[in-house]
């Protein structure tokens, strides 16, 4: 049950994200909505078990994205040791989990900005680059902790209805 | 014995029949003696009563009663849900008709074979600007056609898979289309820019170019065929000391509002002929 959660939620995000959203206008603008699914992971899930998922969808986005490939599974997988260095250091609960999104856009475009400049392609910054990531951050903070506090509901759920099964046929 | 018996049944009869007789005399003139004694006493009660009737009739009219207006009502709205579905779709479909029409204008107007698809999925990133088409390989798509809408350039295929594909559009930091000024032929390269601009790059200062000028593809990239409307020049900057001139193009395709898609299947090529070497 813990993998078809993963997988459910992963890819319910991933397809909300690449053919919801683009029907908004400005919506190009909302982070990488799977940026809480890793720090979820980081939090909930054993490393090998959340590095495997990770790559996973990272492997997902890449295919589907314009960037180099490879680009979200790095980010991914960064921001995935990131967050659990950082739940060594501090306790990681609903309230921090905005900011942490925050930080992992931050991370993830960070990749993206040394990507520009290590391909050479002129100024590695885009003219709007600041503007961008600032609303990208602010919906991250904003937000983040919803998906995650949404992510760990969903995951209450499917652990409760395994139970059940597992009861039933327990009986 | 038999006799009181007739007596009491006659006299029945006629107080019974004397009794109708007096009270179709009554009636018919109008009023009753009795009655006008009556009203003053029975009106308030009757009015009470009446009032009380018509309370109880209003809430279970507008209350009680409500639970079947309550459900017609909301099959009234289940049809008008309906209604207004269909009507959205007969809208859709009007518009999508247009659309398709424009681009059957389109495909006459430039004579090339042109395959029209959907857009499917958009890159959610706001650094790179690419779109997923449901036509692959086997409708004849392969990497490096050119992709384009009615109003001018969208972009070029980057991947192709057997049913889908991803677009490059020209607003991609990492794309570029060779690009002449309609009016004065100055030449340039077209880059993408992430505030869904472009850069037009490489043109030197001499040559001309204003602010309202149409951008086309020269066709020297032997990728876009040649004339291809792509944008408008919407700034023109001379007062850097370089040698080249600063314009910002504004794309004439709508790439927030993109649902279909021409892929051009035969883009003309431009070759080298040995007489041109001659030359």
């Amino acid at each position: 049950m813990r993998y078809i959660f993963y997988m459910a939620s992963g890819l319910g995000l991933f397809i909300f994200q690449s053919a919801v959203m683009p029907c908004f206008s400005e919506s190009e603008k909302f982070y990488d909505i799977l940026i809480p699914f890793v720090l979820y992971l980081s939090i909930f899930c054993p490393f090998i078990e959340g590095i495997m998922v990770i790559l996973i969808f990272g492997f997902l986005m890449d295919s589907m994205g314009g960037g180099v490939f490879g680009l979200y599974m790095i980010s991914y997988v960064w921001i995935f040791i990131g967050m659990r260095r950082i739940m060594g250091v501090v306790h990681i609960d609903s309230f921090l989990s905005g900011p942490l999104t925050g930080l992992g856009v931050l991370l993830e475009d960070a990749i993206v900005f040394g990507l520009f400049r290590y391909l050479g392609n002129g100024n590695p910054l885009p003219e709007d680059a600041f503007y961008i990531l600032s609303i990208r951050l602010a919906w991250a903070v904003a937000t983040g902790s919803i998906v995650v506090w949404g992510l760990r509901y969903f995951h209450k759920l499917c652990d409760e209805q395994s139970w059940r099964l597992s009861a039933k046929f327990a009986k | 014995m038999f006799f009181k018996k007739a007596l009491m049944f006659a006299s029945l009869m006629i107080l019974a029949v004397g009794g109708i007789i007096a009270i179709s005399f009554f009636g018919m003139r109008g009023y009753s003696p009795v009655g006008i004694g009556a009203v003053p006493v029975m009106a308030p009660v009757q009015k009470t009563v009446s009032r009380v009737v018509y309370a109880i009739k209003d809430v279970w009219n507008h209350y009680f009663f409500l639970v079947s207006a309550a459900k017609q009502n909301d099959e009234l709205k289940k049809a008008l849900g309906d209604v207004l579905e269909q009507n959205n779709q007969c809208k859709e479909t009007s518009l999508a008709n247009i659309r398709m029409r424009y681009m059957l204008n389109f495909r006459k107007k430039t004579g090339q074979e042109v395959l029209v698809a959907e857009v499917i999925a958009k890159d959610p990133s706001p650094w790179f600007k690419s779109l997923i088409i449901d036509k692959g390989t086997q409708d004849g798509v392969k990497k490096g056609l050119p992709v384009v809408v009615p109003e001018g350039v969208a972009g070029i295929i980057t991947e192709a898979s057997k049913r889908y594909s991803k677009v490059q559009m020209i607003i991609d930091r990492n794309a570029a289309v060779d690009a002449l000024v309609q009016r004065s032929r100055a030449r340039g390269i077209l880059k993408g820019n992430s505030a869904g601009q472009c850069l037009f790059q490489y043109v030197p200062r001499k040559h001309d170019v204003e602010v309202g000028d149409t951008l086309i593809s020269s066709g020297l990239d032997g990728v876009f065929p040649k004339g291809l409307r792509i944008g408008e020049v919407a700034v023109v900057n001379k007062s850097g000391t370089g040698i080249f001139q600063e314009v910002f193009v504004s794309p004439y395709a709508d790439f927030e509002k993109l649902e279909e898609v021409l892929v051009v299947l035969n883009p003309p090529k431009y070759e080298v002929t040995d007489d041109e070497d001659e030359e």
